[in-house]
């Protein structure tokens, strides 16, 4: 049994549902996040957990005990929220110490929590300061602290990132994930941003439309996505389109090369089916290879764009009426074509899946290619 | 002030002839059109300083003279009369009942406003309204507590024939200092809803679920954090409501007729040349007015600089 | 949870209702109280009364011409000195904002005495020209002018406006006519309904300053007369209200454009 469950359950604002029949489970000690779009309900559900919200139906367990209806102060979870909400009135060092005073610890007990937690937060020359004379950055740190100064069972961070700068949104993402580990606290995140999800959770939960979608660790999530929306939302992925040609073998058809995949199409026979390839499961085919390999798909086509990222570059390239992503990493060496250069690609066949059922596909990556080629 | 614009164009001055020289327009185009802004400051400057500071100040000089026109403090012992310090007392007392009646019932109209729960609309028809109350005053105002108060008032008949409660028998009279008063926070409570609007609004939601997320009760949530967070606030709408009453003239005139002993109504009397017959204690009650004034705008910015870090 | 919500709906409810009654039973009171003209019957007798009386006229007259002259210096004095300010030099801003808090500290009965006390003698004789009475109301309608005006110019971004007027070859003048002045219009208007709000039946200056205003007429009939000056209560309540909801209907809508309607006495 998890740390914290969640049963069947159902939040409705008016005649507007926002999470239907949502089950969940968080085992103790582990850092799961909510990821999705805005007006997924990940926050919705986070509120929940936290007391904010009453759920319609369904419970709320932490330890096994139902807490659907105790109210958040009686919780004893900590929370972390977006605009830190630091009390304005108060020093760094009276912020961390408030959820201790209320608790009516000691004094001195609370000197040395509160000492702790700033050394915790590497902000032990801070503690006079007021929240205005801090940054951002700074600033959530310390509601960090204040957070877990009471000891809680859990730690609920709402986008706490999302008001930051790109830069601090990395450093403050580590120093959660050591901070978490240190303390081996369950911890439950809600973010929008995949890449932060993937970096720093032991399990992430998809969610979209008030459900969802899938739960699994990053690795899982990325290489296998269980629908459609999963494998579109997570990373880039090029979608190759056509008719099942050979279910056994697994062949579909594609602009008249063939494809095969390691899903299994039995039973799709004629039917156009959607396949997919991350961009860095494709590398350029030396002509020596075509065919060569029964386990490697090889497709030509034409380089419509080069756009060099850094650390990678990306080729957009075009393939009858598909676009398809391929990364590679950079290297001094690295002879970039140009527009309009044939380019011949490889992958692996077990690189290639077949979409899984569901709803139309949000595909981040056809905004870019609409962008690059206009 | 005129310190600073002698030295912009002295400066202008020195680097006038290599300007001259010089063929990029741009380039000097920036310093050239600054301190010519600064000239375009002078009409507004001589204005305010002919009609407002200076005459203002003669009042200061004059406070120091004696009739005759030598330097003296006789004026300011004069202030300690009794029928002037009771004028002081008086206006003061209305000033902070009327601050404290207006601000705290302005201040529940705006928190209810901002919590919600109000129908659609409320809010803009409210700070309509409260735009309209607060500039409703002087004598429209004074007929208006008239026909409501006044001895043959709606309100006092209504009260007398139908409840048998009879408002001038029990000691009502509202041409004393609580028709007056009551009177005064007709205008103070929407200006206290329009002044302190802003700082609710900037009190966040977050704050409360947060001291309930740490374990807090709704009243240690009050305690810890929204009354401290509220009161530099509180204590400026409050200060601004003070002076608001304190420098009010119009309405005081045409309720009592300028028959209520407060100090802008003594002030108007010595202009009018009615009671005191002699000009150099107007200005000193002059001067004492303008310098409860300047305390109370000094308190209220000092306050409002508080509340505005804090709020960011 | 449910229960607090509850209460604190109700207690919404109270405040409003409280606040509401306050500014209502007044203005009932007095709108009942000067239709009572004849005896016996609910008339409109006091009204008849009021606009028969030729001195309401002359007086209103004199208010409204005063108050056209003070928007118009008003506005001639500080819109250029916002603009410039504005501008070409934050660094004044303070200064001006200092200023904008005086006729607070000054108010309009010391006012009154300053003006009267400094401008009586030779040379500068001025107390017997209604020049010294609409320089007082610039001074007062000065800060809700200055306000007006100074958030119509931050909520326009000026600053990139005016260089994007330049890079396009726009001169001052039309950069300040075509460009300024139209996205300040709101503003404007707004500065333009409080001033006279605030003018037409201002009683202190012209009592002092011995002028036959719309204000100290109001006292005065307000001395001899009972209905009557119910009835001048309404209508000028009905000008206050339509002036500040002219200037809520203009600003609606546009972004940052919040108005300036408080106000101080």
């Amino acid at each position: 049994m998890g740390f914290i469950e969640l049963h069947e359950v159902t939040k409705s604002f008016g005649n507007n549902t926002v999470i239907k029949n949502l089950s969940l489970s968080v085992e103790e000690g582990s850092f799961l996040s909510f990821l999705g779009g805005s007006g997924c309900g990940k926050t919705t559900t986070l509120r929940m957990i936290a007391g904010f919200e009453i759920p319609t139906a369904g419970q709320i367990l932490i330890e096994g005990k139902d807490v659907s209806r105790v109210p958040p102060a009686k919780r004893n979870l900590g929370m972390v929220f977006q605009n830190y909400a630091l009390f304005p009135n108060m020093t760094v060092r009276k912020n961390i110490a408030f959820g201790l005073k209320i608790a009516k610890i000691t004094k001195q007990e609370i000197h040395k929590r509160v000492d702790e937690m700033l050394a915790l937060i590497h902000m032990e020359s801070y503690g006079d300061r007021y929240p205005h004379q801090l940054s951002g950055g700074q600033q959530q740190r310390v509601a960090l602290a204040r957070a877990i100064a009471v000891r809680p069972k859990a730690l609920l961070l709402d986008e706490p990132l999302s008001a930051l700068d790109a830069k601090i949104r990395v450093q403050l993402r580590d120093d959660i994930r050591n901070i978490q580990q240190e303390l081996g606290i369950t911890t439950i995140y809600v973010t929008h941003d995949q890449e932060e999800a993937m970096s720093i959770s032991d399990r992430i939960a998809v969610m979209r439309n008030g459900r969802i979608e899938q739960t699994g660790t990053p690795f899982e999530i990325y290489n296998n996505p269980a629908t459609s929306y999963v494998a579109s939302f997570i990373g880039t992925l090029n979608l190759l389109e056509g008719p099942v040609v050979d279910a056994a073998r697994g062949t579909v058809e594609l602009n008249g090369t063939m494809v095969r995949t390691v899903s299994d199409l039995r039973g799709l026979e004629g039917k156009k089916v959607k396949l997919t390839v991350r961009p860095e499961a494709l590398s350029v085919a030396r002509d020596a290879d075509a065919g060569s390999y029964p386990d490697v798909n090889t497709i030509a086509g034409t380089v419509e764009m080069v756009k060099f990222l850094g650390s990678t570059v990306r080729f957009v390239m075009k393939f009858g009426e598909t676009f398809m992503f391929m990364d590679r990493f950079n290297n001094s060496q690295l002879v970039l074509p140009k527009k309009g250069d044939p380019i011949r690609v490889s992958f692996a066949i077990d690189a290639c899946r077949l979409l899984p059922e569901g709803d139309a596909i949000a595909m981040p990556g056809s905004g870019d290619v609409e962008e690059m080629v206009h | 002030m005129r310190d600073s614009l002698q030295k912009e164009r002295f400066g202008r001055k020195g680097a006038a002839s290599p300007e001259k020289a010089g063929g990029a327009l741009l380039v000097h185009a920036a310093p050239r059109s600054k301190s010519k802004a600064w000239l375009g400051l002078i009409p507004f400057f001589v204005f305010i300083f002919a009609f407002m500071i200076i005459p203002a100040g003669s009042l200061l000089i004059g406070a120091f003279q004696r009739n005759d026109g030598h330097f003296s403090l006789v004026n300011f012992s004069k202030l300690f009369r009794p029928n002037i310090i009771s004028s002081y007392v008086v206006t003061i007392r209305l000033s902070f009942t009327t601050a404290l009646g207006g601000g705290l019932l302005g201040f529940f109209i705006a928190y209810g406003i901002c919590l919600g729960g109000l129908p659609k609309g409320t809010r803009s028809f409210m700070s309509t309204f409260s735009g309209v109350a607060s500039n409703f005053a002087g004598v429209p105002l004074a007929f208006a507590f008239i026909s409501t108060l006044g001895r043959m008032g709606l309100v006092t008949v209504f009260l007398r024939t139908v409840l048998g409660i009879d408002l001038y028998a029990s000691g009502f009279n509202l041409y004393s200092f609580w028709g007056l008063a009551l009177t005064y926070i007709y205008f103070q409570i929407p200006l206290m809803v329009l002044i302190i609007q802003p700082a609710l609004d900037n009190m966040k939601k977050e704050w409360r679920e947060a001291s309930e997320n740490l374990g807090a009760s709704p009243l240690q949530y009050w305690l810890h954090i929204g009354i401290p967070v509220l009161l530099p606030s509180l204590l400026a709408s409050f200060i601004l409501l003070f002076g608001n009453a304190f420098g009010a003239y119009a309405t005081a005139f045409s309720l009592t007729g300028g028959l209520i002993n407060i100090v802008p109504i003594l002030i108007g009397a010595q202009i009018r040349g009615d009671v005191l017959h002699d000009p150099n204690l107007g200005y000193a009650l002059a001067l004492g007015m303008v310098f409860i004034m300047t305390l109370a705008i000094l308190a209220y910015s000092w306050l409002q600089k508080i509340a505005s870090r804090w709020m960011k | 949870m449910k229960n607090g919500t509850a209460t604190r709906k109700a207690m919404s409810w109270f405040w409003l209702i409280l606040g509401l009654l306050y500014f209502f039973i007044p203005l009932i009171s007095t709108f009942l109280f000067s239709l009572r003209g004849k005896k016996g019957v609910l008339s409109f007798v006091a009204y008849q009364h009021v606009f028969a009386d030729p001195k309401f006229l002359q007086s209103f007259l004199f208010s409204l011409q005063m108050s056209v002259y003070t928007i118009i210096v008003g506005l001639v004095l500080i819109v250029p000195t916002a603009i410039l300010i504005n501008l070409k030099i934050p660094k004044a801003k303070p200064i001006i904002e200092l200023f904008s808090l005086m006729p607070f500290v000054i108010p309009p009965v010391v006012l009154a005495f300053g003006l009267i006390k400094f401008y009586a003698n030779p040379p500068l004789t001025l107390v017997s020209s209604p020049a010294l009475l609409v320089a007082g109301y610039v001074v007062i309608s000065f800060p809700y002018i200055y306000r007006s005006i100074d958030t119509g110019l931050t909520s326009m971004d000026l600053k990139v406006l005016t260089e994007a007027a330049q890079s396009l070859g726009a001169g001052w003048l039309s950069i300040l006519f075509k460009i300024i002045l139209p996205n300040l219009r709101t503003a404007l208007l707004s500065a333009t309904f409080l001033t006279f709000a605030t003018v037409i039946g201002e009683l202190t200056l012209a009592v002092l300053l011995a002028w036959p205003a719309f204000g100290p007429y109001m006292a005065h009939v307000g001395r001899d007369l009972a209905y009557e000056p119910a009835a001048l209560a309404i209508l000028s309540f009905m000008m206050t209200w339509g002036s500040i909801s002219l200037i809520q209907f203009l600003s609606h809508g546009i972004p940052g454009a919040k108005s300036e309607i408080g106000g101080l006495h």
